[in-house]
């Protein structure tokens, strides 16, 4: 819109040009044509008004008429502060009807002749220049000011002044201030009502409310200078007489008005209202309908808003929604109420579901639902199934419900605080459990009692199986088929059923099994048959593995708890389905998180009165991993996984949504316990870390100084030659023996160690205290210096260095855990280390870091480091707490592994996933190491479970490990022998 | 010294006054003094003047935007 182009001759000229012309009409005869003058007037005049607006808007400087020769601050035009208001006097007389014009700001007017006026346009609003100053005139056209710029007044003939009145001075008279003589005068100023309009800003996305003042005739906006409208009433019949109508704002009785908008709290907005704070069309509403009777009675006519192309009903709305228990369900039942109309709120569920705010109303009219009731009904509306005229809400949402509805309105829902369930162990769980464990156990009789699923999700190494066969044992003790039973107290040698009958006695009573059945890896079947043996010997337990499981269903009825793995399941779903189980109970849960695998389609399809989910990491890579876990410990809770996908996991993984998170983590929460060790941590024995600082023995300080000095100068004096880093590594592992103990450099040494004296100090003391100790140290020669003394003194130890073979490995592990006078077990660090349970784990280890300094902190050769080195002499001794311990033997269990298993010239850190999966896929260790392995170093902590349980399997094979058919079964062999010992 | 678009209204008949966009020249003051060139966004250029989008909406351009379209034809 370049309008100074626009409005050029040329420009004008070409643009009007006639269509069949070759050659463009001058302007001035455009002008002058009747035929082209009003198109080009119209648009000329357009145009120059939107160009005054422009300069006048934004100040820009402006000339008149200014010459080459001119100064141009000379004919620089003024721009008015405000616009001209016209007065248009009437006085009707003999002669006729004269007819008066003056312009003036507020009370003082003037005449246009006694002014220099240019009228710029003609059209209305006017554009004048008057004196040089630029003002803008509402309610007139330039031509209007025209006859009067000579004289003062015009007078019209009556013969004419019908005409004069309709052509000129009708169309203007209503946006002027006009005064008449001789005629007849209506004068109105009675405010009939205000009308209170909702507005939106739409650049700022606000709406508020525009208050119009209505008179007969006559409307005036709230804030308009206007105080009065004049109109003329001109009868067709030329004898009847002119009306002029006069509209008076009443200025009183429209303060009262905007006073009570004031007074209901309604905040000034330039020429509108709005709520402080809260500009949206609800809460609009809410006002309006709030305070729709006030409004009213203070005389106002509230405007029901139009929103796509919808009228919304300004009513009260109420909603009211109640629920009762019904066995597995809860009936849903409600009435909506919005003015006159009473719907049941089964009608605004598909509106709650889609967030559609539009309700239609039977009047027409259309209900906004408040966003209130989407915060509190939409997962309410999302959950209920639609039965007939009844709604229906599984029992295992029954937080949806408790938050949808106020507690007077809830049913009793069910309650698994863990507070409080009155459990106390059975005498015949062979544990002792920690608080923690207790409230866990608590926790899964409370979901036990009423049916529903759950997922522990405890931190590995706090104990998940046990809690789980303390509420087996529950389960057993509780139910009512078994009451009175007589339990047989050990299970077969064949781990059969073994039931101890009183030939003398009528056996009465059926004993029924528990019917568990316990889905799990491989890897993991033993040290469940194992601690179920230990901690619930009462529990017939099968394991159903191997290729001589049993194949009948009724057989496998018969037990207590049945142990299977995965992949078994898969195998037998036809002869498992056909079992009634009472319990299913995933370990390692997470195995299931493929929703569309077969083997968690299997699980899922398995039915059972309860179901218990174990796992460390239940959702490891979405959100999906969630909805296979809930989908198996309470079906249809999270609804089928597109619905889900929608409602829950786009919202969240994409679009981070929090009222999405929120509402999920309320469905989900009852159903999942997770405590980590920091958590539990009070629970957990006290960790105790002793650090001894050993002091070099004389003889001893004098060689590592000879060295220390030698190495330095050799060192200095081949600085730049490559060799030098090498043989600083070299000087270093010379250093660290000679820290040790000087024997391990010079067999002919005769003097003492500082280290080893200490050490053998501490380890008097722990073990007269009954305790077992763990000795570390990755110079086997050093260890034999602890062996030779220990033979001396004639003690039982176990011993684990490079020498001795895979198999006996295993062994020297088993002796070091299971028998009470074996107290010691020097270890080669690089060996690895078989981790022990938590329960059967010595309580001190000794490690010895200045043999085996870690490489992160190993100190640099160098007058410094000499002194660093020397303090690094440490000897640590540590009562380790499971996690502790667990992070101390990690490192040297993978070094030893690592040596044992990994190909040529390939450290373990580098298999990749296939490696792992080929080498431990049967055991389902590879599953956890290849996840561990994408994520570098985390493997290494929470990898270790799986490293310690296959450990003693590990110690025993050499060179590259294959485990695939007969070989696994070897290997599982192994490992349920040494399980079973 | 320097340079400042003023726009212009001058008479093209006794009851017409079309707008035009001159460069013109100021003092030391700020004072508008005399005419320099007519303005039009080449024009303007070597005078160091930058144009607001106000100016861009009222001052000429060397192309007309109405020639690209045949407008109201008479």
């Amino acid at each position: 819109m370049h309008i100074v182009d626009l409005l050029s001759p040329k420009a004008l000229e070409t643009k009007f040009k006639p269509t069949k012309a070759r050659v463009a009409l001058p302007l001035a005869q455009l002008l002058s044509e009747k035929d082209t003058r009003p198109l080009v007037e119209r648009f000329l005049f357009g145009q120059l008004d939107v160009f005054l607006s422009e300069i006048t808007r934004h100040r820009l400087p402006l000339t008149l008429d200014a010459q080459r020769k001119t100064l141009a601050k000379d004919v620089l035009v003024t721009h008015a502060r405000e616009e001209l208001v016209p007065h248009l006097f009437f006085n009707k007389n003999a002669e006729g009807i004269e007819y008066r014009l003056r312009l003036g700001m507020g009370e003082s007017t003037w005449s246009p002749r006694e002014r220099n006026i240019l009228p710029l346009t003609n059209t209305d609003p006017a554009w004048l220049l008057v004196d040089y100053v630029l003002f803008r005139v509402p309610g007139i056209n330039g031509n209007m000011v025209k006859p009067f710029r000579q004289k003062d007044s015009v007078l019209i003939p009556p013969d004419k002044e019908r005409v004069y009145f309709r052509q000129f001075i009708a169309k203007s008279i209503r946006r002027s201030r006009v005064e008449a003589e001789g005629f007849r005068v209506e004068k109105n100023d009675t405010l009939r009502t205000t009308r209170l309009e909702p507005v939106e800003n739409v650049l700022e996305h606000r709406w508020l409310l525009k208050p119009v003042f209505e008179y007969d005739g006559a409307e005036f906006g709230y804030g308009e200078r206007r105080d009065r409208i004049t109109s003329l009433d001109i009868p067709e019949d030329d004898r009847a007489e002119i009306t002029v109508h006069l509209i008076c704002r009443d200025e009183q009785t429209e303060n009262e008005r905007i006073g009570v908008l004031k007074g209901l709290g309604l905040e000034e907005d330039g020429r509108l209202f709005g709520q402080p704070g809260e500009n949206n069309l609800p809460a609009l509403l809410f006002f309006l309908t709030r305070h729709r009777r006030e409004l009213e009675r203070a005389g106002y006519t509230i405007v029901a808003p139009l929103v796509d192309g919808k009228m919304l009903a300004l009513a009260a709305c109420d909603i009211s929604v109640r629920s009762e228990a019904a066995g597995d369900w809860f009936d849903v039942q409600g009435r909506v109420t919005v003015g006159l109309h009473n719907f049941p709120f089964q009608k605004l569920l598909p509106f709650l579901r889609r967030h559609d705010p539009y309700f239609p109303l039977p009047d027409d009219t259309w209900f906004l639902i408040p966003e209130e009731w989407f915060a509190r009904y939409a997962d309410l509306a999302g959950a209920v199934q639609e039965q007939g005229d009844t709604l229906r809400l599984p029992k295992v949402l029954y937080t949806v419900l408790q938050e949808s509805l106020p507690e007077t309105e809830t049913p009793a829902v069910p309650d698994i605080d863990p507070e409080k369930i009155d459990y106390q162990p059975s005498e015949n769980l062979k544990a002792s459990l920690r608080p923690y464990q207790l409230t866990g156990v608590k926790w899964l009789i409370g979901h036990y009692r009423h049916g529903f699923g759950a997922c522990l999700a405890d931190d590995m190494g706090l104990g998940k199986t046990l809690q789980t066969i303390a509420v087996l044992l529950y389960a057993k003790e509780t139910s009512p088929a078994s009451e009175g039973a007589s339990v047989p107290s050990t299970a077969g040698a064949d781990g059969g059923p073994r039931l101890q009958l009183d030939l003398f006695q009528e056996y009465k009573q059926e004993i029924r099994p528990l019917n568990a059945l316990i889905i799990l890896p491989a890897s993991l079947v033993f040290n469940w048959q194992r601690e179920l043996a230990k901690f619930a010997p009462s529990l017939f337990v099968n394991p159903h593995v191997g290729p001589k499981r049993l194949k009948d269903a009724r057989a496998l009825a018969g037990f207590d708890v049945v142990l299977t793995t995965y992949h078994t399941a898969r195998q037998d779903l036809a002869l498992l389905e056909k079992t009634g189980w009472r319990f299913i109970i995933l370990d390692e849960s997470q195995q299931i998180k493929n929703r569309e695998s077969e083997v968690s389609k299997v699980v899922r399809s398995l039915s059972a009165k309860h179901r218990i989910s174990l796992s460390g990491t239940p959702i490891e890579n979405s959100l999906a991993d969630l909805w296979t876990q809930m989908e198996f410990i309470n079906p249809d809770t999270l609804g089928a996984y597109k619905s889900f996908r929608e409602q829950f996991q786009m919202p969240i993984e994409k679009h981070n949504d929090e009222r999405a998170k929120t509402r999920l983590f309320s469905r989900v929460k009852p159903f999942f316990l997770r405590r980590t060790k920091e958590e539990v941590a009070p629970d957990l024995p006290q960790l105790t870390q002793q650090i001894f600082y050993s002091e070099l023995a004389s003889e001893q300080r004098k060689r590592y100084e000879q060295v220390k000095s030698a190495v330095r100068n050799e060192i200095l004096s081949l600085f730049d030659d490559p060799k030098t880093r090498l043989m600083a590594l070299q000087a270093l592992t010379r250093l660290r023996q000679l820290a040790n103990h000087p024997l391990l450099t010079d067999p002919e040494y005769t003097g003492g160690s500082g280290k080893m004296d200490d050490v053998l100090a501490q380890w008097d003391v722990i073990l007269r205290s009954g305790h077992k100790v763990l000795f570390f140290s990755s110079f086997e020669q050093h260890l034999r210096l602890f062996r030779h003394r220990l033979e001396a003194e004639k003690r039982s130890f176990a011993w684990l260095t490079g020498e001795v073979p895979a198999p006996e490995r295993a062994r020297e592990v088993e002796r070091f855990q299971n028998d009470a006078s074996v107290q010691v077990f020097p270890h080669d660090a690089r060996r690895g280390w078989g981790r022990a349970q938590p329960h059967r784990r010595p309580p001190c280890s000794c490690s010895i870091p200045g043999g085996t300094p870690p490489k992160k902190t190993r100190p640099l050769p160098g007058p410094t480091a000499s002194a660093v080195h020397t303090r690094s002499r440490r000897f640590v001794l540590s009562p380790a707490t499971p996690s502790r311990k667990r992070f101390c033997c990690c490192r040297s269990a993978n070094a030893g592994w690592a040596k044992n298993c990994s190909p040529p010239g390939r450290s373990f850190r580098h298999w990749t996933g296939k490696m792992w999966r080929c080498c431990w896929g049967n055991l389902h260790v590879a599953r956890t190491s290849v996840r561990l392995t994408r994520t570098g170093q985390e493997y290494l902590l929470t990898g270790f479970t799986k490293i310690y349980r296959i450990l003693p399997l590990l110690l025993s094979v050499k060179g590259d490990v294959n485990c695939e058919g007969t070989e696994r079964v070897a290997s599982q062999k192994r490992l349920r022998g040494f399980r079973d010992e | 010294m320097t340079f400042q678009v003023v726009f212009n209204l001058y008479p093209f008949n006794e009851s017409l006054y079309l707008p035009s966009a001159n460069i013109i020249r100021a003092d030391a003051d700020g004072q508008l003094t005399h005419f320099v060139q007519r303005a039009t966004t080449d024009t303007i250029i070597p005078y160091g003047i930058g144009l607001t989008p106000q100016d861009r909406t009222t001052v000429a351009y060397r192309r007309p935007a109405f020639a690209q379209s045949p407008g109201n034809k008479v």
